[in-house]
């Protein structure tokens, strides 16, 4: 599934090659200021690459302040103006059903059906006014899951991808792990950087193990290290070939972490949501998304840097009031604050930079389908952050009263990956070559917004 | 004329070829208009035949097989048909085509070095020489120059104006195929972009210069041609069409039509680079029926299909970046041209190739074009291992190796593979293969029979299945899906579902497959409307992904919206009824219903009810798919419904067919560019290759062009030629030396990875891991077992369901990616490793057990080992009795000797007999401990095995998961092993070798 498409939407990732040559990728510098001179409205804010960002970013205590990330999937597309950027006093079309409540930090409202979530806001910042183009499902999500608008050339790599890379981790924990799968894929960084999907979700209090994790068959630690010992001996066949092979190389990587991976009794403990306490694991419910996020906490205390998470169902293009009201949103409130929260008590919020968003919003204006829908909208989405350097409790950037555009400055997925990157001590202008020597920018039209780091 | 008189003379047709246009260069040049172009073209004509001259006296010197193999080193340069659809054998490719008008009646081009010279009466210069003039007055066309102006400029790409949430409330089709829609779009009421009165104040003008704010940017520069074309046509009145072409029509947008695109010649036609960062512009010719020929390149849209090789800019000039072969695409109208861009990764042939088959031939003379050695034949056990695992998913048995190996039959592959062709395995592989292309999802067929538990996925896998075996042709087999309808022709709803019940009572899958055709593809729940199954439609047997021309139009082919929506109309009569059969048989379903007292009941209950009275033997109504046919009364008033075929200009009148789909199926058999035939070719090519000729497999469009297009049409036109012979085109792949070369490169096709020049290394596909696993690690007996009886092989797995007695599949399938059979993609596989294949193979407790159960071939040598462990021990029991007896025996004596001694009072003599009885006694004793000992001993010590038993053990485990022999430095290894850890070390080494890159990757 990762270089093909199946459906309408799927080819036009090759627009976007054009778009990359043709479009807002080629404006000149003096084109830009003539546009923001004439501009009537605010300008769109640019803020051009700064050279000396790599000294800065050394000097910084910002910069890499969390040593662990929380990637959460909003899949679908959740609508903004209904969760996280609601406007009670925009026309009934616009508004919807939702009315906002105040949450523990002064000024700031959310919608009234993420009372849990309202309770920890001084946890987490909330990014309004995102806004990018790519209105297809496939498209903004390869956007928002790598900080890049996708080309038919080149697959970039996913977050978790770029912090194996950069970061490694323990040897003997995966350098990364999706609960249960990720949109995320390594792109040109080669298959040794994928995520280990979990295939499966913790049950309530159940033991849980990732399917052959346990030593069972009166295997034992040393039998497994002298088995593979054997196996390198004899595993020579295609020793010749392996700089040209990505499949042998992705094999042999496998290889080794399942090895360590497998003798490890830590990596066993870590899956094992039922070793946490109950009181602790009470807050994050029974969904399969609270107990992925009960997961998710538990890997990151045992050391596992990187972790996606999903929650899908977000395209609501009808029905869209209840199946927020009575499915997604108390699903997403139950989880997200138990992950904060939870975070939090352990000690990991400082540590452990979380990122949630959807591929993009839905629009403003409340379409006629049964139960009312809104449909694809990336002009103004919304985005949470939390964790690491980032400053909880704030509000960064706006959208107008519909909620339809970005108010005073706007921020793209580019701009929000960098500020990832940043809070994880990477550097986004961070220079990558491809096998055949071409040279890539890690993010190369994004820039870290610093507020959010307060 | 000429070209017939150098026929005759010059046997091979690059020399005429070469001649030819040296001939058509010199007439040319006798006209003797002496400007500065002509010196280029005299200058190139000379150098031309300076190339000639050296290449006629090394044909003569060079030791070649055919004379199209070296054509390729002769020239930078080629010309060939403009059509890309076209197919152009490859010993054309220099040559100036048939199609290309040269003689005297068309005198519209003439030939330069590289580019065609138009003649300047006939044809336009491009529109930024006509248009740099600053008082010029010419109008430009809306959908000649207009539009394709604006997608040069980038304006309906899809992230600016070409999306439907277009910029600004500017919605432009993308990339410009709706001209009429655009038309309005510009011309909108409320917000028009044109201003007819005051043209410079045209939004249209103002935006793109950035004299009002433009989030886009900068597009044009009022000093340029591009400002002046769009202001001509405003003050030209800003026409959709020209007023002369309307036929006078008063109301010209009811009777709008675009211009038909004749055709689009791009040149060069071909690039072959021999040196990096070379630059070649292109440059392309519109053809339009009015008979005007334009050069349009400043209007064209540029592609690279991998810029890792060539780069190309919106002026369409191409920047060679590294070595490998690629496409540039040029988009104008609907034209879609590719040009093949070819870097040679190095001056080396392989002079003493030889190619035995014409596969071979056409892919060697790609690699000739690219400096590329091919790497040698694969050895006999590669090959085995290799044509096992491709051709019937089934890794060979250790007894099929050594008997091959053993073989010294020179023709022993070609018969290995005639005799492959021949098993089960060969059948239930192509059917699965066939199920994935088909879409066999038993989660989409919950509705498609009365009984819900996998019967459907059964029964389309056992109707496929038995085709194949029979080998029908593969447009037979095709037809049988297409034209599927439920019901025998004139069978009554009432037999239609007594025949089915009977099947079922009689439990009968192969009475089933007898049935004429495949009505489940039709019966599915993602294919409800005629929309869906269009699209599942191409998917399948097409190769193409219609979808995109659902909503706009296809912007990698020619498809419009209007083609898909013309050509999902064949599907619109074709209708599935779940719960009972199609129009005018509701009496009949009801009737039915009745005799089992269901009569009246809701749907819901019958439901439930049905499964179990068809089990007790009752006749119940079965689902049905039927097609709906034209309505009489539509018929009378010769009413039309209007279907079009993809690619087709003419409509066709479904009202005329009783079934629309009949048209469909002649089509799908006759098409100009065999897309049926084509798409089956190229997936079967991609199996063994693991990459298609064009790839992906299921994405034949225009601008993905085949890396080999000769070698594509040669087995498209074949297999056809064949009468669809799915055997033949398995054998006509398989005995080619390209299948059989070894995956060890050399430096010169180390990167090539599209030109079949080595073996690929593939991933075994989930099912044959899956099956592989299993075989390589059962006991001898169970191998014997599994080569007959093949009803527990993941191949044979027939739907999506991985059913209960195979339940542990379904994990492995998930983990190794096996067809999700859900997404019209054939991307719905995946082979691709993965962190938690590797976890799996090291330690998955399924895997673990197939190692060591009773049923596996270590369990087995256990035991027998056991066996031999008992009767040495047994021997040595024996052999202590026969001591212990003899030393009873031997006490007897003494003791009798002594008591005789004693009597006869020989005391010193009785002393010896005593010490000596003593001594037996005590070695008695000795004797009878150690017997105890032994028989008391239940497990076997771990054990010293003499080393020719452990070689051979060792041999077969290799042969059973590698098929090979292990080397002498394998065999100390394990040696080694093994005598450190006893015969229990055995588990080890056959963990080890199914954990080897080399076991699961099919080399």
């Amino acid at each position: 599934m990762d270089h093909l498409t199946n459906n309408c939407e799927g080819p036009t990732r090759r627009d976007c090659l054009r778009i990359g040559a043709l479009g807002f990728g080629t404006l000149a510098l003096a084109d830009l200021l003539r546009i923001t001179s004439y501009a009537q409205g605010a300008p769109r804010k640019r803020t051009l690459p700064d050279p000396s960002l790599e000294k800065k970013n050394a000097n910084d205590a910002n910069f890499g302040k969390a040593k662990s990330a929380i990637f959460i999937d909003l899949n679908g597309g959740p609508s903004h103006i209904d969760t996280f950027d609601l406007k009670p006093e925009a026309k009934a079309e616009y508004r919807g059903e939702f009315r906002p409540i105040p949450t523990n930090v002064g000024g700031i409202e959310i919608c009234e059906h993420l009372p849990k979530l309202a309770a920890c806001a001084d946890k987490f910042t909330i990014i309004r006014g995102v806004s990018h183009t790519l209105a297809a499902h496939r498209l903004g999500s390869q956007y928002v899951n790598t900080g890049n608008k996708p080309t038919a050339a080149l697959q970039y790599p996913g977050y978790s991808s770029v912090f194996a890379k950069e970061k490694g981790g323990a040897p003997d924990l995966p350098h990364s792990v999706a609960i249960p799968q990720s949109n995320q894929s390594p792109g040109f960084l080669g298959i040794r950087y994928a995520p280990m999907n979990t295939n499966s979700v913790p049950q309530a209090g159940r033991p849980y193990q990732v399917r052959g994790l346990a030593l069972t068959q009166g295997l034992t630690v040393e039998k497994v290290n002298d088995r593979n010992a054997l196996l390198q001996r004899l595993d020579t066949t295609f020793d010749s070939l392996k700089e040209d092979q990505q499949l042998l190389d992705g094999l042999d990587e496998f290889q080794q972490k399942s090895l360590k991976i497998l003798t490890s009794a830590k990596a066993r403990r870590a899956f094992d949501v039922s070793r946490e306490t109950a009181a602790f694991a009470k807050g994050f419910g029974t969904t399969p998304f609270g107990q992925s996020c009960l997961l998710a906490t538990r890997l990151v205390e045992s050391g596992v840097p990187f972790i996606s998470l999903s929650l899908g169902g977000w395209d609501t293009h009808q029905n869209n009031f209840t199946t927020l009201k009575n499915r997604l949103l108390p699903t997403l409130d139950e989880g997200l604050s138990a992950l904060f929260t939870g975070l939090h008590e352990k000690g990991l919020l400082e540590t452990t930079a979380v990122y949630v968003t959807g591929e993009f919003g839905r629009t403003p204006k409340v379409n006629n389908r049964a139960g009312g829908g809104r449909d694809h909208y990336p002009r103004a989405m919304c985005m949470l952050m939390g964790g690491g350097a980032v400053s909880g409790g704030q509000v960064i950037g706006a959208s107008d009263e519909t909620a339809s555009n970005p108010l005073e400055r706007s921020f793209s997925p580019d701009d929000l990956a960098a500020t990832f990157y940043y809070n994880l001590g990477i550097d986004p202008k961070l220079e990558y070559q491809t096998s055949s020597g071409r040279p890539i920018t890690l993010v190369r039209d994004g820039n870290p917004v610093h507020d959010i780091f307060g | 004329m000429l070209r017939e008189i150098l026929e005759k003379r010059y046997p091979f047709a690059m020399l005429r070829d070469l001649l030819l246009q040296a001939f058509i260069r010199q007439s040319s040049f006798q006209a003797f208009r002496f400007r500065f172009t002509d010196i280029f073209q005299w200058a190139g004509s000379a150098i031309f035949m300076i190339v000639a001259i050296t290449l006629i006296s090394l044909a003569y010197n060079r030791t070649v097989k055919n004379q199209e193999s070296w054509i390729p080193n002769l020239a930078s340069v080629s010309f060939d048909s403009g059509d890309a659809r076209q197919f152009v054998p490859f010993e054309r490719s220099l040559v100036v085509s048939d199609s290309y008008p040269i003689d005297d009646s068309s005198p519209l081009l003439s030939l330069s070095e590289n580019y065609p010279r138009l003649d300047e009466k006939k044809s336009l210069p491009p529109v930024d020489q006509r248009f740099s003039d600053p008082n010029t007055t010419e109008v430009p066309d809306f959908q000649r120059h207009v539009v394709p102006l604006f997608t040069n400029l980038g304006c309906n790409g899809r992230a600016c104006h070409g999306s439907f949430q277009g910029q600004g409330g500017l919605q432009l089709s993308l990339f410009g195929y709706d001209f009429q829609h655009d038309h309005d779009m510009l011309f909108d009421e409320e917000s028009p972009r044109v201003d007819l009165e005051d043209p410079e104040s045209s939004l249209m003008l103002d935006k793109p210069t950035l004299f009002v704010a433009h989030g886009g940017g900068k597009r044009i520069d009022e000093k340029e041609w591009e400002y002046r074309l769009l202001y001509n046509w405003i003050e030209g009145g800003g026409k959709l069409q020209k007023a002369n072409s309307i036929n006078g029509d008063k109301n010209p947008k009811a009777t709008y039509r675009p211009q038909p695109l004749q055709r689009l010649e791009v040149y060069p036609k071909e690039i072959i680079a021999k040196e990096s960062q070379q630059q070649i512009n292109l440059k392309a010719y519109a053809h339009w029926p009015d008979g005007t020929v334009e050069e349009v390149t400043p209007l064209c849209r540029f592609q690279t299909n991998d810029d890792q090789i060539a780069t190309i800019t919106k002026e369409g000039e191409v920047t060679l970046q590294g070595k490998g072969d690629t496409h540039v695409v040029v988009f104008y109208d609907q034209a879609v041209v590719p040009v093949e861009v070819i870097v040679p990764y190095t001056d080396q042939t392989d002079l003493t190739y030889s190619a035995p088959t014409t596969i071979d031939r056409l892919v060697a003379q790609k690699w000739e074009k690219l400096g590329i050695v091919p790497s040698p034949l694969s050895d006999d056990a590669t090959f085995l291992r290799r044509v096992r695992l491709d051709m019937t998913g089934t890794l060979p048995t250790s007894q099929e190796v050594k008997n091959f190996l053993k073989n010294t039959d020179p023709d022993k592959r070609a018969r290995k593979i005639d005799e492959l062709l021949a098993t089960p395995e060969y059948v239930a592989w192509s059917t699965t293969q066939l199920c994935n292309i088909t879409g066999n999802n038993d989660t989409q067929l919950v509705n498609a029979s009365v009984i819900r538990n996998r019967a459907p996925s059964r029964e389309w896998y056992h109707w496929i299945y038995q085709r194949v075996e029979e080998n029908l042709p593969y447009d037979d087999l095709v037809a049988g899906i297409v034209l599927a309808q439920s019901r025998r022709p004139g069978q009554t709803y009432t037999e239609y579902s007594k025949e089915m019940s009977e099947y079922y009572h009689e439990n009968d899958t192969d009475g089933l497959a007898e049935r004429p055709s495949l009505s489940h593809y039709w019966a599915r729940r993602n294919v409800r409307t005629s929309e869906e199954k269009a699209i599942s439609f191409a998917h399948s047997f097409l190769g193409v992904r219609i979808q995109c021309a659902q909503c706009h139009k296809h912007p990698f082919d020619r498809w419009s919206k209007d083609d898909f929506s013309e050509f999902q109309k064949f599907f619109e009569p074709v209708a599935f009824n779940a719960r009972g059969g199609g129009p005018g048989t509701r009496a009949e379903a009801n009737r039915l219903l009745a005799d089992l007292g269901l009569e009246g009941k809701r749907g819901n209950e019958v439901r439930r009810a049905l499964p179990d009275l068809l089990r007790e033997g009752e006749v119940v109504p079965f689902p049905e798919v039927f097609v709906r046919t034209p309505r009489p009364r539509d018929i009378r008033l010769g009413k039309t419904n209007k279907a079009r075929l993809l690619g087709e200009s003419e409509p066709i009148d479904l009202n005329t067919f009783s079934d629309p789909r009949e048209p469909l199926m002649d089509w799908l058999r006759n098409d100009e560019e065999h897309l049926l035939a084509k798409a089956y070719v190229n997936r079967v090519w991609a199996n063994y290759f693991g990459i298609g000729i064009i790839d992906a497999p299921d994405d034949i469009n225009q601008a993905n062009p085949p890396s080999n297009r000769p070698l594509l049409d040669y087995l498209t036109t074949e297999f056809i030629r064949q009468n669809y012979d799915m055997k033949w085109l398995h054998r006509e792949i398989a005995n080619s030396r390209t299948y059989q070369l070894s995956w060890e490169t050399n430096e010169t096709n180390r990167l090539d990875n599209r030109n079949f020049s080595h073996a690929r290394l593939k991933r075994m596909p989930a099912e044959v891991a899956y099956d592989a696993v299993y075989q390589a690690t059962a006991s001898s007996e169970e191998v014997l077992h599994l080569q007959h009886d093949l009803s527990n092989r993941a191949i044979m797995i027939p739907g999506t369901q991985v059913p209960r007695q195979q339940r542990q599949a379904a994990y492995q399938f998930s983990v190794f990616g096996r067809s999700t059979r859900s997404n019209n993609c054939d991307c719905d596989r995946s082979d691709n490793p993965n962190l938690l294949q590797t976890i799996y193979l090291q330690n998955d407790p399924d895997f673990l057990r197939l190692l060591t159960d009773r049923r596996s071939w270590l369990g087995q040598l256990q035991k027998e080992i056991q066996a031999e462990d008992v009767t040495a021990r047994q021997k040595e029991l024996a052999t202590l009795d026969e001591k212990i007896k003899s030393l009873k025996q031997q006490m007897e004596r003494q003791r009798k000797r002594l008591a005789t001694l004693r009597n006869e009072k020989k005391q010193r003599q009785a002393q010896k007999v005593q010490k000596n009885l003593t001594q037996t006694t005590k070695e008695l004793q000795r004797q009878q401990q150690s017997r105890k000992k032994i028989a008391r001993q239940k497990q076997p010590l771990p054990m010293t095995i003499d080393l020719a038993l452990v070689d051979d053990i060792l041999i077969e485990a290799y042969l059973r998961t590698l098929s090979r022999y292990p080397t002498s430095e394998e065999l100390a290894i394990n040696r080694e092993h093994l005598k450190e850890a006893g015969i229990q070390g055995m588990q080890d080494i056959l963990w080890a070798l199914l954990n080897t890159k080399e076991f699961i990757v099919n080399h």
